[in-house]
């Protein structure tokens, strides 16, 4: 495999991992969230903050994405 | 006590509450509500539940027929005021309960009817040809083609033939595509049995409804048929009426439930009324600048009969103290983004004008688009005006304005219009997101330092304004930390001299030493502020993506061959970004406030601060 090909499936593994591992950190942060929502409707605010904590993972794998293939030389 | 309690609703600055047991050197007597009062307060309650009613009930008036002026506000009610107000409110009742109590039951005859429309529209032909007799009978059936795999129709012609000897006619049409309305005329004398054998065969007989089921179906139909012509003036005139009374007592009605609100809240204060042997006490909170005011007022209304006496608050009461937020005009739609999480302790920092500086500039650097930011704009503003008179929907609408200027001029610095359609129009990107991703990658590290310096700052003057000089050092410590952290990544990456990288290093051992002196065990808290500066990455990646979205809607428009064609496409997926564009960066921005910024400084907890006052304070008395 060339060079390139292998470079672009390290920078897809890179994003795609972290995308996944944020999917199931929401879904279950994100069901809990709505009971919570709708059992007190105040929560909401908290609950926001609780739901996007994990996004912070798919936004580290897309900068080594990114660093993967116009950073590294 | 009653005067006292009007007055300070007048006023409307003191937060009532109970008074602490140290509050006073005297035992105090906790004012009770006497028999009269209850009775008062129940009918109060029962008056203002019943105006609620009527103004449910009655229409809105369209905006251009609605008064211009402010509803005035009624004097206190006293027991013979109260008794005229239950009069007038039973006296529109009995109009209003009349009206809507007609208006509905027409209504629901008409659903009714326009249940039967088709099937009474479809017999209706038929039932000219039908001469009254008292020896003929008739009955309308619908046949519902879509049950079982029979023919209905033969089945029925089958079954007239042997139940009436051949004696019998049928006439059918049809009223959709599944059904058909058949009228069929036979002998009285096999009434019963026709009609036993229909439900045998699970055939449906046409049952009309109760106010006609007793009458010939000849006559039942064509009353049925007038009744359908007759109701929607029935029910228009019924609309009119009420709307004639809505024109004549809507805005009266909001006025008495007003003033009936303004006593209950009376009642509700005087439970916070203490007495001693001699006088009568009440205790509250009022915001400092606010005291001249409330003095001058109770010395100008009662002399020295009421004194009013400023209780000192000690840091440690801090905790139970009401919480007023106060910020300049243009800033006050920010403290709806504030409210969101938590109202901030007393004494602690407000965030709101930090949020109104970094709120529209994160939102513009993550949509940073003309095109889209125009659209927000424009919807921004319709909702503004629309919603003028809705609060949270006013400030909310304000926050996307200035948000949606931020994507406009973040737009002209990446030469986005609709993704890289700038360009037909001689919009040429400074910094193009599609390509220039390390430059972005350091701005958006670069604004992250400064947020995060910014919030550490703002714990260490918090720290320091509550005398906690530890924490005060470990939140420079904190800072010293961050930036020399960005200062040595920065090194490495060549954008910094290398020979600075040796001052950073020791900075960045100096800090960490600050921290776990002044910090013991929490200090390890504050190395998390660098991974909070990482997450302002988001800034560039959500941008970036929202950019490529841009880019594929125009690039999928262009693939289609056909311009037209194309354009809907591209539109239609451009409008789907505008949605995410109006979420994603705010949901973003909002996530970079709550917990990258505020973890540094904001303490929640605040009560708010609600003044005993009128509904409508800067109304005049009725003369």
């Amino acid at each position: 495999m060339t060079e390139i090909g292998l470079i672009s499936i390290g920078a897809g593994l890179a994003i795609g991992l972290a995308a996944l591992a944020t999917a199931l950190a929401q879904a279950k942060i994100g069901a809990a969230a709505i009971g919570a929502i709708l059992e007190k409707p105040e929560t909401f605010g908290t609950m926001l903050i609780l739901l996007v904590i994990p996004e912070t993972l798919v936004i580290f794998g897309f900068t080594v994405a990114i660093l993967i293939l116009f950073g590294v030389k | 006590m009653s005067r006292v309690t009007s007055t300070l609703q007048e006023i409307g600055v003191l937060h009532v509450e109970s008074a602490p047991a140290e509050a006073t050197q005297v035992p105090l007597r906790p004012q009770m509500m006497d028999e009269s009062a209850r009775r008062r307060r129940a009918e109060l309650e029962r008056l203002h539940e019943e105006v609620r009613r009527l103004l449910l009930l009655l229409p809105e008036a369209p905006p251009d027929e609605r008064p211009t002026a402010q509803p005035t506000r009624h004097p206190e009610l006293t027991e013979e005021s109260l008794t005229r107000l239950a009069d007038r409110v039973r006296e529109v009742g009995r109009q209003v309960d009349d009206l809507a109590t007609k208006l509905k039951a027409t209504e629901e005859e008409l659903a009714l009817l326009s249940k039967y429309e088709r099937a009474l529209t479809g017999l209706a032909p038929f039932l000219q040809f039908v001469q009254e007799s008292k020896d003929l009978d008739h009955l309308g059936v619908t046949l519902d083609e879509r049950e079982g795999s029979r023919d209905l129709l033969a089945l029925l012609r089958e079954m007239m033939a042997t139940v009436t000897d051949n004696r019998y006619e049928l006439f059918h049409t049809r009223i959709d595509a599944h059904s058909l309305v058949v009228l069929l005329v036979f002998p009285k004398a096999q009434s019963t049995r026709v009609r036993n054998l229909l439900w045998e065969e699970g055939l449906a007989e046409l049952r009309l409804p109760a106010s006609v089921s007793d009458k010939p179906l000849g006559e039942a139909v064509r009353m049925l048929l007038q009744k359908k012509t007759a109701l929607p003036l029935d029910a228009t005139r019924y609309r009119r009426e009420l709307r004639e009374v809505a024109r004549r007592w809507r805005r009266e009605l909001a006025e008495y439930q007003d003033a009936i609100a303004c006593s209950l809240e009376q009642l509700q204060v005087s439970l916070y009324f203490y007495q001693t042997e001699m006088a009568g006490f009440i205790y509250g909170w009022v915001p400092r600048r606010m005291l001249p005011n409330l003095q001058n007022r109770i010395r100008d209304e009662f002399d020295d009969k009421v004194v009013l006496e400023e209780c000192p608050v000690t840091s440690k009461e801090w905790v139970g103290v009401p919480v007023a937020l106060r910020n300049l005009g243009f800033l006050r739609p920010f403290e709806t983004l504030t409210r969101a999480v938590a109202l901030p302790r007393y004494g602690s920092i407000d965030p709101t004008p930090y949020m109104a500086a970094f709120f529209p500039l994160f939102y513009g650097v993550i949509l940073g688009d003309v095109g889209y930011g125009l659209l927000v704009l424009i919807a921004a503003a319709i909702v503004r005006r629309r919603y003028r008179t809705h609060p949270l929907v006013r400030d909310l609408s304000t926050i996307f304005l200035a948000a949606s200027g931020a994507a406009i001029g973040f737009g002209l610095l990446f030469g986005e219009l609709f993704g890289e359609l700038g360009k037909y129009v001689g919009l040429y990107p400074v910094l193009n997101r599609m390509q220039a991703f390390l430059p972005l990658l350091a701005l958006s590290i670069g604004i992250g330092t400064l947020h995060v310096v910014l919030g550490l700052a703002l714990g260490a003057r918090s720290a320091w304004r509550h005398g906690d000089g530890q924490e005060c050092l470990m939140k420079c410590g904190g800072m010293a930390l961050v930036l020399s952290f960005i200062a040595l990544i920065a090194g490495v990456a060549g954008l910094l001299p290398r020979h600075w990288m040796r001052a950073e290093l020791g900075g960045l051992l100096c800090s960490l030493t600050v921290i776990f002196v002044f910090g013991g065990g929490r200090g390890a808290m504050e190395l998390h502020n660098l991974v909070n500066v990482l997450s302002y990455l988001r800034l560039m990646g959500i941008g970036v993506a929202s950019a490529a979205l841009a880019f594929a809607a125009n690039k999928l428009g262009g693939m289609v061959g056909n311009v037209f064609l194309g354009i809907v496409i591209a539109a239609v997926l451009h409008g789907i970004n505008v949605v995410f564009g109006i979420l994603s960066p705010t949901i973003q921005s909002l996530r970079l406030h709550y917990v990258e910024f505020f973890e540094n400084f904001f303490v929640p907890g605040g009560r708010p601060y609600r003044p005993f006052r009128h509904l409508h304070p800067a109304l005049p008395d009725r003369g």
